[in-house]
């Protein structure tokens, strides 16, 4: 049987490649396979905004294979970037034991998606939107034993890029040291200083961003207008604007919170057990209550995320994230994963309850 | 009695984070310098600062500022008595922050051994001899981690996390 196969927003690179592969391969393939321009066997790049809007629009009458460095989506057929010949063997082979029924029936597993971020010409009346988050996965996992979750957060991992948000720019230029601007439609740019470990804004209040300001730190990075400055000019158009200045810290804690999702940053082992090494500076780094809370667990106990999550009856998306935030700048001391210590807890009941009664009267 | 108890050395922001929360203006018993402190402040208190807040059960939260010049430290004892918890402000401004916060950490040893303690650096704007990052290194020498922040005694809302971060301590 003869078989066709297209791609969908693979850059320019990868779709060469996928073509000259395909070509290589074939006299180790079962069946026939050919690229067209136009066939009903798709393999998506899910690291492209394009991609993501296609893969979550569930177009009929298409097989959709995702394909990314990580498998995000939990898509049923995954293909890892880099391309490589065993695995696109693999597949393909795979994918020709399947009845020809099957390959035009399977739509992508993922419901309840929020539109991601279009390019950037098309944003004019649409803000940009961060990769979209799971969170059913994470309230499953909160509703069983450690053991349970445990498994699951070893076969069902999420990871994320940094580098293909504004997290990853704003790495990029400290590493550079390069005064920049960042900016996208209906976001208020951030200038960052390196060699000052500043940032500036014309956001007054970091803690009470509004969704539109958020854009820019969830901002996937092909979305967002960079541009470099010498020293002098930046400090200048701070003057000009009369931004706000903030530590570089803010700028890097918000971006991760905004982009994480509920998931570990790559690279990160799922197993190992964390603590804080101090407070996060809480007067600059905009936060949630529940964030007090995990700071005060995490800097008593060492354990994982998932027993993190369970003792301080937080869930394990908020977990992650906070950790991922701590994380990236400096605050966080990671263990093997048998070195997990949790501290007893001793305040009687009418006592939290009194604590917890001055915390509500505070933040009103 | 719940209460919770501002200290640190004269002029770090205890009347002024204690007037940023409290419902009532503060009840001060402040005296007009006739030493060497009249140089950086024209009042300082004697005895105490008293200011509080309500909860929505009419439970009164008391907050005490003690007075902080060190010869009235017999007053430290009596007004942390029963105390939720301490917060220790530090004026980055002064000769020896660092030595400020080692002297109140050792003098208010037992009752933050008891309950806890959350460290408020003010004037950080006004004097960058240090930095957070000096405070967190000296406590680590001490073998402890407390909470340290940059503050503004008269922003409310950075009061506001000092406690907030003060009840986490003590609720974990």
């Amino acid at each position: 049987m003869d078989y066709q196969i297209t791609t969908r927003a693979l850059d320019k690179t990868d779709n060469v490649f996928f073509k000259s592969m395909l070509q290589l391969i074939q006299n180790q393939l079962t069946q026939k396979w050919s690229y067209e321009e136009s066939a009903h066997i798709i393999l998506v790049d899910l690291e492209q905004p394009e991609g993501i809007e296609f893969w979550i629009s569930k177009p009929r009458d298409v097989f959709l294979i995702a394909y990314a460095r990580q498998n995000f989506y939990r898509a049923e057929w995954f293909l890892q970037k880099p391309l490589r010949i065993q695995p696109l063997l693999q597949l393909l082979n795979s994918l020709a034991m399947l009845q020809p029924a099957q390959l035009l029936i399977n739509s992508p597993p993922i419901t309840d998606q929020p539109a991601p971020p279009p390019e950037s010409s098309s944003v004019a009346s649409v803000p940009a939107a961060a990769l979209p988050p799971i969170p059913s996965l994470f309230s499953k996992a909160m509703s069983e034993s450690e053991g349970k979750n445990k498994n699951w957060l070893d076969n069902k991992l999420e990871y994320f890029e940094p580098s293909i948000y504004l997290l990853g720019l704003l790495q990029e230029s400290l590493v550079a040291a390069r005064p920049r601007r960042f900016s996208c439609l209906g976001s208020a740019p951030l200038y960052i200083l390196p060699h000052e470990n500043r940032c500036f804004s014309a956001v007054t209040k970091m803690q009470q961003l509004d969704p539109l300001q958020k854009n820019l730190y969830s901002s996937y990075a092909k979305n967002i207008k960079v541009i470099d400055f010498t020293p002098e000019e930046l400090l200048a158009e701070v003057q000009k604007n009369a931004l706000r200045a903030y530590p570089m810290n803010t700028a890097l804690w918000l971006a991760t919170l905004h982009c994480s999702h509920g998931r570990l940053m790559l690279g990160q082992p799922p197993d190992s057990v964390i603590r804080l090494k101090y407070w996060p500076n809480f007067v600059v780094l905009p936060h949630d209550t529940v964030h007090v809370g995990l700071a005060a667990f995490m800097l008593k106990n060492t354990a994982s995320l998932i027993t993190i999550a369970q003792k301080t009856h937080t869930t394990l998306e908020t977990v992650v994230d906070f950790f991922n935030a701590c994380k990236m700048i400096g605050l966080t001391i990671e263990e093997p994963a048998n070195e997990s210590r949790l501290v007893d807890k001793k305040i009687a009941e009418p006592k939290r309850r009194t604590l917890k009664d001055i915390l509500n009267r505070l933040l009103r | 009695m719940e209460k919770i108890i501002f200290t640190g050395p004269m002029g770090s922001g205890k009347t002024t984070a204690i007037a940023s929360i409290s419902e009532i203006p503060p009840i001060s018993t402040e005296v007009r310098c006739s030493d060497e402190a009249l140089a950086r402040k024209e009042t300082t208190t004697v005895a105490m600062d008293y200011g509080y807040f309500n909860l929505d059960d009419g439970i009164r939260i008391h907050l005490y500022g003690t007075p902080g010049q060190e010869r009235f430290n017999y007053m430290w004892n009596i007004l942390s008595a029963g105390g939720i918890g301490l917060i220790l402000l530090i004026d980055n401004a002064n000769i020896s922050p660092l030595d400020d916060m080692n002297f109140y950490l050792d003098a208010f040893h037992e009752f933050i051994e008891a309950t806890g303690v959350v460290i408020g650096v003010t004037r950080m704007d006004i004097n960058r001899q240090l930095l957070l990052e000096d405070y967190r290194d000296k406590l680590l020498e001490r073998g402890q981690i407390f909470p340290v922040f940059e503050v503004d005694a008269r922003q409310s809302n950075d009061v506001k996390i000092l406690i907030h971060a003060l009840l986490a301590i003590l609720q974990d």
